[in-house]
């Protein structure tokens, strides 16, 4: 029996403020139904979602300056409830540093990289970033499909910089062993829940073979809709503090040590 | 608690690689633990499935097991009389109890078009059984174009991905009698909201994708989905309870 599994049925929320890793704001090729700071917040509420951590839904493009403004707004509607990932684009490494100085000036609370733009994520223009998030201990979302050379260039960056909370992306989406062998393979990596195809048992396996305290929740909202990833989680095999712990205990860990870090 | 019954669900197949199918128990199982009341049930996966009738038997035979389990067989065209013919096989499906069909084009080696599925889709048509159109099997073009030759037959859009929003709504505004079951993997920010408002709630059926899918999942994105309760009971259960209630048994 699961006290959560009940909530979802009856449409409750859980009691606990959970802590969403994995969010998106803004425009996108296909149609969003509702744009609105307004819209998301009203959503957090009804489901009990503390915090969103969104970058931009273009978060690969040329012109991330631009993004990452659209994230602020978003962040300045919702204060508190709506944080942002600095989004970026290679072009140069001062260029980047530029962006993430001037973010986490704002108060973004980490970045979030795609490798959809065709630069590995150990690309050198990329280096002061990860530099400086290091130094304040900052998550950094890596979108990733299950890829080798993804994994791979993930390792060699939390090597190289081990005060950065990891984030794999779309947990399981292909190649589930491979996400937990890299989260396992270094002390502060997470896989993330967001994945489109809710295929049953997947979260249990990504428990059962990473342990509970690297699992993180992520709904990819706007991609994907964030109550139909909350449910994934409610309705899962699993026990309710497991499941807290992804929702909720991880995620806070992981924001605990950036905020202390700033203090 | 609001009444749930899942049209997008099934057991007994197997995929390439998988060495155990789920079964009929199990799916009833997961149908449990959500308080899910009743399932439309089909043999998925259905990939290495060859043999429509003798899968369509072991469909029934497992059904009549559980009351929770409504058969959604398979029908195919019957030009070449190595199958019964198409009015048969709508009547068969009948008399098994089946909640609706499911139909594979591709799978079962024929076309969409009017001189192949024509008699098929007149058939079910005549009964009002609705159709599951998985959208791998029976893209939306092809719904739209069954959807306006026979006017009077349910339609069930399924398995649809998750960025169809700009295809959808057009469809489903344009043509009556489509349907849009809310199972794996259809998701989108505020969507159910959001095609309730667009196309009208009576057109939304609840499902799950199961035993593929975690039914969590489409159980939060309609419960946690900011409707009225009314709305919520008939995308639940009650707009495919009259999808049932039109069938001609
Ligand atoms: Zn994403």
């Amino acid at each position: 029996m699961s006290a959560l599994l009940d909530k979802l049925r009856a449409g409750e929320a859980p009691d606990f403020g959970v802590i969403d890793l994995h969010g998106h704001v803004g425009r996108y090729a296909y149609p969003i139904p509702d744009l609105a700071a307004e819209g998301l917040l009203e959503v957090l509420d009804r489901v009990h979602v503390e915090h969103i951590v969104c970058s931009h839904m273009q978060c690969m493009g040329r012109n991330m300056d631009w993004g990452n403004r659209e994230v602020l707004a978003y962040m300045q509607a919702c204060p508190g409830r709506i944080l942002g990932y600095v989004s970026l684009f290679p072009a140069s490494p001062a260029e980047v540093q530029t962006q993430v100085e001037q973010c986490l000036a704002d108060g973004f609370t980490g970045l979030k990289l795609h490798d959809h733009n065709g630069f590995p994520y150990d690309d050198p223009a990329y280096l002061p970033a990860y530099a400086i998030a290091n130094e304040r201990a900052l998550p950094v979302l890596f979108h990733t499909w299950g890829q080798d050379r993804q994994f791979a260039a993930i390792l060699r960056l939390a090597e190289r910089f081990p005060e950065l909370s990891v984030i794999l992306a779309h947990g399981g989406s292909q190649n589930p062993d491979l996400y937990i062998k890299t989260a396992l393979a270094a002390p502060r990596i997470y896989i993330d829940t967001c994945f489109s195809a809710c295929r049953r048992g997947l979260v249990e396996y990504l428990v059962a073979g990473a342990g509970a305290d690297r699992i993180v929740f992520g709904s990819d909202c706007y991609f994907y809709s964030l109550t139909q990833q909350l449910g994934k989680i409610l309705g899962a095999k699993l026990d309710d503090l497991t499941k807290q712990r992804i929702l909720r205990d991880n995620a806070a860990g992981i924001l605990g040590r950036c905020a202390q870090q700033g203090e | 608690m609001v009444e749930l019954i899942d049209v997008q669900a099934g057991f007994g197949g197997l995929a390439a690689g998988e060495r155990e199918a789920v079964s009929a128990a199990e799916l009833v199982a997961e149908l449990h633990r959500h308080r899910i009341g009743q399932a439309l049930a089909r043999i998925v996966p259905d990939g290495i499935d060859f043999d429509v009738e003798r899968s369509n038997e072991s469909l029934y035979q497992a059904c009549a097991e559980f009351p929770e389990l409504l058969p959604c067989p398979v029908v195919l065209p019957a030009h070449c009389g190595d199958v019964p013919s198409e009015a048969e096989q709508v009547a068969g499906a009948i008399a098994a109890g089946a909640g609706a069909v499911v139909v594979r084009p591709g799978p079962d080696y024929w076309l969409p078009e009017r001189w192949v599925a024509g008699p098929l889709l007149e058939a079910l048509a005549a009964m009002r059984l609705p159709v599951l159109c998985l959208s791998r099997l029976v893209p939306l073009p092809v719904v739209a174009q069954w959807a306006q030759w026979v006017p009077e037959l349910p339609l069930i859009v399924a398995e649809v991905a998750y960025n169809q929003n700009r295809n959808l709504v057009p469809l489903l505004q344009a043509f009556p009698n489509t349907f849009l079951s809310l199972g794996n993997n259809f998701t989108a920010h505020c969507g159910v909201e959001f095609y309730a408002s667009m196309v009208g709630a009576d057109r939304l059926l609840f499902g799950t994708g199961l035993p593929a899918a975690e039914a969590g999942a489409a159980i939060g994105q309609l419960l946690y989905a900011d409707l009225t309760g009314e709305e919520r009971e008939w995308i639940g259960a009650g707009n495919f309870r009259r999808l049932q209630e039109g069938i001609g048994r």
